[in-house]
């Protein structure tokens, strides 16, 4: 199952919003991996059983393995963002937002379009563009926990 | 702190000990728990438990939903039934680990052996996150080293093909 009813049943808020989907449904990468313009690999440090990296799964090199917002807030850092403080689109800057649960855990990534409003890949779902980033915050995202900006 | 080696040669480092601990497993009291609130909020060390039995990567080979005593048929429709559950409740999750968490995901561990050519059937078909599942029944990692989905798939593939668990 697939489509804007089920996207609206997880994510509610986008009720409020101007929403639409720009993809088809896709597994292959999530989206951390979209706010980084990646759309080939599924970014997430996931640790095989053994305790290596399990294949299939991308985690940039230098990044630390635990699901942390320091690590994904590094992770950007390392490609050239920087933490920010405003949402607002800002000419000659690209942004992206982290989100996170109620315990500071990262949840979910959204990369600002040149337009000003955001792009996301919604777990295995859609990718979708959106007004605001209100629209994903609630139960299954959390809220916005931190923006970051790089020149564009 | 320990280190390794993994995916295009990333140095792992994870808490001393952790292999020790083993991998948890659904505890199946805890398993209805979950389900009755939210398995999301579930902690590996909380309401999956470590099963002193196991010894092989925390799945459990036997007990009174032992695999071994169904059919095929019967293996096949529990695995769709659980494929179904996973799918659904996870569509939005962001993290392939919060997947693999899942109470449904967990069962589908817990079929053992029997579901290997049913997980590289669904690989074929649609490349779904079955990585952590096969390398939790099989005991390796056929893809080790892969970094996408595709590649991951194709890995799998061949190697159940080269052993015999499919055509």
């Amino acid at each position: 199952m697939s489509g804007s009813s089920q996207i609206e049943r997880l994510f509610p808020n986008l009720t409020a919003i101007a929403w639409h989907a720009t993809s088809p449904a896709d597994r292959r990468y999530n989206c951390v991996a979209w706010a980084a313009e990646d759309n080939e690999a599924w970014w997430e440090p996931v640790i095989s059983p053994a305790g290596r990296f399990l294949g299939g799964y991308f985690w940039p090199h230098g990044v630390g393995v635990q699901t942390t917002l320091a690590n994904y807030i590094n992770l950007f850092r390392m490609r050239g963002f920087e933490i920010c403080e405003t949402a607002e689109f800002e000419a000659g800057w690209s942004k992206v937002a982290l989100f996170s649960d109620d315990r500071g855990k990262p949840t979910h990534a959204s990369r600002q379009l040149r337009s000003g409003a955001w792009t996301s890949k919604l777990g295995a779902l859609e990718d979708i563009e959106h007004a605001t980033l209100d629209g994903l915050v609630g139960a299954e995202y959390g809220k916005v926990a931190v923006i970051l900006r790089r020149p564009a | 702190m320990t280190s390794s080696v993994g995916a295009r040669g990333n140095p792992i480092r994870r808490p001393v000990g952790a292999l020790m601990l083993g991998w948890p497993v659904v505890n199946p009291s805890a398993t209805a728990h979950l389900v009755a609130t939210s398995w999301r909020q579930a902690s590996w060390s909380g309401a999956l438990r470590q099963d002193s039995k196991c010894r092989h990567w925390g799945v459990p080979r036997s007990g009174p939903a032992d695999p071994t005593q169904r059919t095929d048929a019967q293996v096949r429709a529990r695995f769709d039934e659980l494929r179904e559950q996973w799918i659904v409740a996870t569509a939005g999750a962001a993290s392939a680990m919060e997947r693999f968490r899942h109470p449904a995901y967990q069962q589908i561990i817990g079929l053992g052996q029997p579901a290997v050519p049913l997980l590289v059937d669904e690989l074929r078909s649609r490349p779904d996150h079955w990585f952590w599942a096969l390398s939790c029944i099989t005991g390796l990692d056929a893809a080790e080293g892969s970094t996408t989905i595709g590649d991951a798939a194709q890995r799998w593939i061949a190697w159940a093909t080269e052993v015999g668990y499919v055509r």
